[in-house]
């Protein structure tokens, strides 16, 4: 992108009037009958461009533009961007707008619901014709020569800028929303994305492109496990700059997880409330193409003074991002060492406790999505490690895994936790109760017990030497239980954990041993096949760590002996 | 008793979570947690109770729920149970169109500015208003009394007497695990605490964190993350076994990082302090212990904050008779 560019980013403008359904509660918006507030923006813009010497690329609205998505209000918004248009020398092109849950009619659908027309077949969030119709209006007839807004579909726009090497994503992240509280919160197709970016980012030189994404939702408020779909989707693609609204605040981060990523917020342009300070984002780049910085604006108008927008210097938030960014190789998903296909889940049977062909549905789309996030992110934060593991005075591995930084992260360890539930879906898992083994097996197991409002739960260390009575103990009434372990390397470990819980062997009917890993050889798999009333699920099998053989003296192992490798001493 | 905030907070949890997000953000009652307390109830034996408290602290807002909470609340009107409503915020009192069932309120307390309100449905009670509040804890501290001393057993021989962590002995061992079993229970409990704490994590500061030493404390550490939207470090053996391990592999303390230490008892602090030695040397900072029960058997002033579920002290030590002895002492 050409130096001395300039992105106007605003969000939340909340047009006009607004009375919240059952209070008595009114929101205003500053936007109104007279020009003044509009007018003293457009003079803050001409001033902060010209004296920073930087053209206006681009306008960004990142939603909320209305207050409940009526005719009305669109039209002080089209009053609004023509203004806009004409002060700030725009050009249609350059105007991104996205809607928010604000833009939704939701009194249209309370009225499309109890109208004879609705058959009762789709859920409200699902009329997206009845909730965007004066959005689509407004969009099409303001922008109208950009394509014309799709209702229901995740993408507003893709806006490739040859001249400039920038492309702009713009996003609907509002599939769910609906005049329902209970539907509040983003969401994205994300195949559909994956699809769209795949077919048109195609071109090689786009890699090298600047990249920005706008949506109206804060990723940390998206449904469920959807904020971690999107986000992997938009990185693959090289998109690490996000332009949100929605929360009212200024507040934004650069998050290194195991890719740096910013997340630039705006607070609302001109909701009017005495707990919030209207603001504006100027992002330039004076520096190099790809690095922006940031500078936040205030409207002031306290005191005698006119009113005016104040630049802020002491927000803590971040002050500069980059819009261009490596891309991630997706297919570099493999750990350090071994080259796995993960795409193909146990096809040589290794592990039949379930297989491919359960996976056919969408299902198993997000179970091998989630898969790959995981070894993505062993891959990342180099969580593989080689060397000699001393586990106990009889096992010797010469890989481990390292579970406790996986699920250390919240966010990885919501993924684990999915993929358990995921498994016990699809391999009909039934159980009353859930044992959680070690500290990883209890973190783990414990979350999942959530999910299973009507489980029991409790756990076990996983070794008993060093636990008194009552650590040791289990208390089971029930005969059908699921046992959580994180890794699972030879069949006399979980002979002996049985053996050592005789209160669990002799009452239970079934047990279902569940582990996110599965790290042993083949040889191993057939000895645990051999143990009575036990049926394993594996989620990954795909890994076999190699096990030490000098299990008499430790001292015999020419990797101990002749110094080869690191030797952790668990034991 | 019906916390609605709880039931809420927990099927956010089951339902769909948030990653990083603090659950205690809800301030929405949804109509399928309303039903679902209502078909369990259903289901219950409540000739057993007269009373029933329901509280909804903390939520702000319901939509289109008012004919369920009518429903709701006739099914206990019929089988002629006293009612208190408490902590009912004036949008609430509108969205659930309370002033339908004005007629039948006995009496109606406005506490404080932000018109939270109490209503008492039943003319014949004794039970004061301005103490339903408080009734929550009072209700939860009563079970875990009588949980801990019906699990909670006395040791036999003077070995087993023995502490693991310090040099005393013990006469008897809080069974922190017959909790943490009662899984109802213990979900209320640790509700009750993140409740407590919860002031503790500053909003978008990203460098608070629990830590936990035991197993019973990574359940405990593992819920309340959950609950509020806070990661959880562990040191494994680091309790009961004065061993641990800790290799170059583990870059589990991080420099600069804030922790609270969490643990099922906190009686006379060895784990607690041998943990914080570790994170001080890894010049990382402790800020609080958090614990569900504290046996407090000193007066220390000037000490960190200590949270905790349930408290043994003087005054209640009655009940629990839980003795720290030495050899110096007749055993």
């Amino acid at each position: 992108m050409k130096t001395n560019s300039a992105i106007i980013l605003i969000s939340d403008l909340h047009l006009m009037s607004f009375k919240v359904p059952h209070t008595s509660k009114t929101i205003e918006s500053k936007i109104k009958d007279d020009d003044d507030y509009i007018e003293c923006f457009f003079e803050s813009v001409k001033k902060q461009l010209s004296e920073r010497s930087l053209n206006l690329y681009a306008l960004v609205i990142a939603g909320d533009i209305a207050n409940s998505g009526k005719t009305k209000e669109y039209e002080k918004a089209k009053y609004f961007l023509n203004k806009a248009i004409e002060k700030l020398g725009l050009i249609k092109e350059n105007i991104i707008l996205v809607p928010g849950n604000h833009d939704i009619n939701w009194t249209d659908i309370d009225l499309f619901i109890d109208s004879p027309a609705y058959n009762g077949e789709k859920k409200e969030f699902e009329l997206h014709d009845v909730k965007f119709s004066n959005f689509k209006i407004f969009y099409d007839t303001i922008l109208d020569n950009k394509a014309p807004f799709i209702v229901d579909s995740s993408i507003v726009e893709l806006k490739i800028d040859e001249e400039n090497n920038l492309i702009i994503l713009a996003l609907n992240s509002n599939y769910y929303e609906s005049n329902c509280s209970a539907n509040h919160f983003g969401f994205i197709k994300h195949d559909k994305l994956r699809e769209l970016l795949d077919s048109k980012l195609k071109h090689i030189q786009h890699k090298n492109y600047g990249k920005i994404a706008i949506l109206h939702h804060q990723f940390s408020n998206f449904f469920d496990k959807n904020d971690i779909q999107t986000l992997t989707v938009l990185n693959n693609f090289g998109f690490h700059a996000f332009l949100h609204g929605h929360v009212h605040n200024d507040y934004s981060n650069a998050n290194q997880d195991s890719v740096l990523n910013y997340f630039i917020g705006v607070g609302s342009f001109a909701k009017k409330d005495q707990d919030i300070v209207n603001s504006y984002k100027l992002l330039f780049n004076p520096l190099k193409s790809e690095d922006f910085n940031i500078v936040t604006f205030h409207y002031s108008d306290l005191g005698t003074l006119k009113p005016y927008w104040q630049e802020q210097t002491d927000i803590t938030a971040i002050k500069n991002f980059c819009i261009k960014a490596d891309p991630i190789d997706i297919d570099k998903i493999v750990p350090i060492g071994e080259k796995l296909e993960i795409e193909i889940v146990n096809s040589e049977g290794l592990g039949d406790s379930y297989s491919i062909d359960k996976f056919l549905t969408n299902d198993s789309k997000l179970f091998i999505d989630n898969k790959r996030i995981i070894l993505d992110e062993i891959r990342e934060k180099k969580l593989f490690k080689t060397g000699h593991f001393h586990w106990s005075d009889n096992f010797r591995s010469h890989g481990l895994i390292d579970i406790y930084t996986l699920i250390n992260s919240n966010t990885t360890k919501k993924l684990v936790i999915d993929l358990f539930i995921e498994i016990i879906k699809v391999n009909n898992i039934g159980f009353d109760s859930i044992i959680g083994v070690g500290f990883e097996g209890n973190i783990i197991g414990s979350q999942l017990s959530l999910h299973y409002p009507n489980s029991n739960y409790t756990y076990v260390p996983n070794s008993l030497a060093y636990y008194n009575e009552f650590e040791k103990r289990i208390k089971l009434e029930n005969t059908k239980i699921a046992i959580i372990e994180d890794v699972i390397y030879k069949a006399d470990a979980l002979e002996l954990f049985l053996k050592d819980h005789t209160e669990i062997t002799d009452k239970i009917e079934e047990i279902e041993l569940i582990a996110l890993f599965f790290c042993g050889s083949k040889h191993e798999l057939a000895n645990i096949r051999k143990i009575p009333k036990v049926k394993f699920n594996f989620i990954f099998d795909e890994i076999t760590i190699g096990n030490c053989n000098y299990e008499k003296d430790i001292n015999e192992c020419p990797i101990v002996k002749n110094n080869l490798d690191i030797y952790y001493k668990f034991h | 008793l019906i916390d609605f905030q709880c039931e809420q907070v927990y099927f956010n949890i089951e339902n769909r979570d948030s990653v990083e997000q603090n659950i205690y953000n809800t301030i929405s009652l949804t109509s399928p947690v309303l039903r679902s307390v209502y078909e369990d109830l259903k289901q219950q034996n409540i000739d057993t109770f007269d009373t029933i408290i329901i509280d909804l602290s903390s939520l702000q807002n319901a939509h289109n729920l008012d004919f369920v909470f009518e429903t709701f609340f006739n099914f206990f009107f019929d089988k002629n149970k006293d009612i208190f409503i408490t902590n009912v915020s004036s949008t609430l009192y509108e969205n659930l169109k309370l002033g339908k069932i004005e007629s039948k309120i006995f009496r109606k307390e406005v506490v404080n500015k932000e018109s939270i309100l109490h209503f008492s449905l039943n003319k014949n009670t004794s039970i004061l208003l301005s103490e339903i509040s408080s009734y929550k804890s009072i209700i939860f501290q009563s079970l875990f009394e009588d949980k801990m001393n019906s699990e909670s057993s006395y040791y036999g021989d003077k070995e087993e007497k023995l502490s693991y962590s310090s040099d005393v002995y013990l006469d008897k061992y809080i069974n922190v695990k017959a909790f943490i079993e009662d899984k109802p229970f213990s979900h209320f409990g640790l509700f009750l605490l993140a409740q407590k704490v919860k002031e503790l994590f500053i909003k978008e500061e990203k460098n608070q964190y629990l830590f936990t030493m035991s197993i019973n404390g990574s359940y405990i550490a593992s819920i309340l993350s959950k609950l509020l939207g806070v990661e959880v470090s562990y040191l494994d053996h680091l309790g009961p076994i004065n061993k641990m391990y800790k290799t170059k592999l583990d870059n589990r303390i991080l420099t600069g990082k804030h922790y609270f230490l969490v643990s099922d008892v906190i009686c006379l602090g060895t784990e607690t302090k041998k943990a914080e030695s570790i994170i001080q040397y890894e010049n990382a900072f402790v800020d609080g212990y958090i614990t569900v029960v504290n046996i407090k058997t000193v007066t220390r002033p000037n000490n960190k904050p200590t949270n905790f579920l349930f408290e043994i002290n003087k005054d209640n030590n009655y009940i629990f008779k839980y003795a720290i002895r030495t050899e110096l002492d007749l055993i």
